[in-house]
């Protein structure tokens, strides 16, 4: 890989490479990591359809949850947080 | 409130084809696309070089082709990358799109005078014990992923109907993947039958192409299971098991049959259908073919749907492959003028005869393919009752159950007793079995329906939605 177009990104907390021009859910595969989100039962999801479609592969990226992260372009430093939907869905009903 | 003359809701082989043939009648051209590049699924634009795979030569050439076209009349066109469309106003010709690609995020209203829809086709999900687990996907959504370098594991178990599946063992293969198997439901017979089919209309290339690719994976040893059913798949630890069922001549799946093979990953769908989001929202007609098993938009030879000025062309109306998509795609474009007054109706009629005489060849290949896609509704009887049917909303098989003995009678009854189809997606993929899941627990054969359209078609967040 050449260095100039890798860089790092974050997944609560840990260093993980990206490569230019790939989606969020492109550089979590490439770094084996298959899990974005638990359901409010508890299951674990990933990306399914890869489209921008069926919505499974929500994180919390810089602050923000529920981003289809097969949509979402990985920039330097990006921030994602594991969603836990049961904690989305009270903070809200707290707004 | 933008202006413009011609709006074209998808930038894939359709989408460019009828810009590039309005651009050039004088009209100006704005392309929606949801990716940062346009090219759509097959023809994908890969300017940031990110691809690792090398495309198929004929798919390479026509790619270049119809980029070189687009180049020529760019002047007249503007594109909107990034884009979702989350409503239409068909009466006003006015689209509402959430877009990332350009200045920012933000929420953005174009008029136009004529629209062409051009989303193309979905994905056909069957829901069976474990799809929703991470590192089971879609076989169009995994082959994106090997095409761009991403291989999630070591090992894949590739499952399903329909010629994509011989398309992304032959890819996982050149990315030096392992295939496990291949278990594609349709039997030997069929498959046999189906392809004679294809031999008929003429299509000896999608043919050639096809077993070019079953040679490669059958020179590497790999099992190709037909007339088999992927009918579960459970994780163990890093790995995961997949229980593999033979189908008798009805389908259905003998328990006595059972291999079990372990992967890393699985990825599994049955076909595509068009995405008729966006014709539903603008109110267009719409009926179910019973030859393809799916729902289509109502479109003449002109590609004209039941509301004036709006035309929809590609796998959007029916399956048919990026060829005769762009053929479809060119037709719109120029009835589109004819509509918007850049061409008269009889210039129109007359450059399009010729691309309706090649449609005609070119539709038999489509539903060629639909049919050999084609997996009988014995396929449900893999789903337990703890099998998540909706996967936004976690609403299982035995709460549908549940929900028609507490009178749910509709599709429409289900959701609002269950919350299937609510979710995120607003029921994308659950949308597509509910009817058949009815029939089966509650053994009533009603006509198939849909759910409702609702805005947002597409997520919008709402500081976008103040923009």
């Amino acid at each position: 890989m050449d260095q100039e177009d890798s860089f790092d990104i974050f997944i609560d907390g840990r260093a993980i490479k990206a490569r230019k021009g790939q989606t969020i859910a492109e550089v979590l595969l490439s770094n084996s990591i298959e899990t974005c989100r638990r359901t409010r039962k508890g299951q674990e999801r990933g990306v399914y359809c890869g489209m921008g479609v069926c919505h499974e592969c929500r994180m919390i990226v810089d602050k923000v949850p529920n981003v289809r992260t097969c949509m979402t372009y990985a920039q330097p430093g990006t921030e994602l947080e594991t969603q836990d939907d049961a904690r989305i869905d009270l903070s809200y009903a707290k707004d | 409130m933008q202006r413009t003359d011609l709006i074209v809701i998808g930038g894939g082989p359709a989408g460019i084809s009828a810009a590039v043939e309005a651009a050039k009648q004088g009209a100006f051209v704005s392309i929606i696309d949801e990716n940062r590049n346009l090219g759509g699924k097959v023809l994908h634009n890969d300017e940031q070089g990110i691809a690792k795979l090398p495309a198929e030569p004929v798919e390479d050439k026509t790619k270049k082709e119809l980029f070189a076209e687009l180049k020529q009349v760019e002047n007249q066109i503007d594109i909107y990358p990034e884009s979702e469309v989350w409503d239409i106003d068909a009466s006003d010709l006015k689209v509402t799109f959430s877009s990332r690609g350009r200045d920012g995020s933000q929420s953005i209203n174009l008029q136009g005078k004529s629209i062409v829809i051009a989303t193309g086709a979905l994905e056909r999900a069957i829901p069976f014990p474990g799809w929703e687990q991470p590192g089971v996907f879609s076989i169009g959504g995994l082959n994106s992923l090997v095409k761009r370098g991403v291989l999630p594991g070591k090992s894949f178990l590739v499952a399903g109907s329909g010629p994509l599946l011989l398309l992304l063992a032959n890819n996982l293969l050149k990315a030096g993947a392992e295939v496990s198997a291949v278990v594609q439901t349709p039997s030997n017979f069929a498959l046999f039958r189906n392809s004679w089919k294809l031999m008929r209309s003429f299509s000896f290339d999608k043919l050639l192409l096809g077993f070019k690719y079953l040679l490669k994976i059958r020179s590497k040893g790999i099992p190709v299971y037909n007339g088999y059913a992927l009918a579960e798949v459970k994780t163990n630890g890093d790995k995961k098991e997949a229980s593999v069922l033979k189908l008798d001549a009805e389908g259905k799946a003998i328990n006595s049959s059972k291999k079990q093979i372990e992967i890393d990953n699985a990825a599994v769908s049955y076909g595509l259908m068009p995405n008729i989001i966006l014709t539903r929202l603008c109110g267009c007609k719409h009926f179910y073919d019973r030859q393809r098993y799916y729902w289509r938009v109502d479109s003449d030879q002109n590609m004209q749907t039941s509301v004036s000025k709006i035309f929809a062309a590609g796998d959007g109306v029916a399956i048919k492959g990026y060829l005769a998509s762009m053929v479809e795609g060119r037709i719109a474009g120029l009835q589109a003028c004819a509509a918007m007054g850049h061409l008269d109706q009889n210039t129109a009629d007359f450059r399009c005869r010729p691309l309706q005489g090649k449609m005609q060849k070119l539709s038999a290949v489509g539903l060629a393919m639909d049919k050999l896609s084609r997996t009988g509704e014995n396929i449900f009887d893999l789903i337990s009752d703890q099998t998540v049917i909706c996967r936004c909303e976690e609403v299982t098989m035995s709460d549908i159950r549940r929900a028609v003995e507490n009178g749910a009678k509709d599709i429409e009854d289900i959701k609002r007793q269950t919350r299937l189809g609510m979710g995120h997606c607003q029921g994308r993929f659950c949308g597509q079995v509910v009817n058949e899941l009815l029939a089966k627990v509650s053994a009533e054969n009603k006509e198939p329906q849909l759910f409702t359209p609702r805005i947002p078609a597409k997520p919008i967040s709402f500081k976008d939605l103040g923009s």
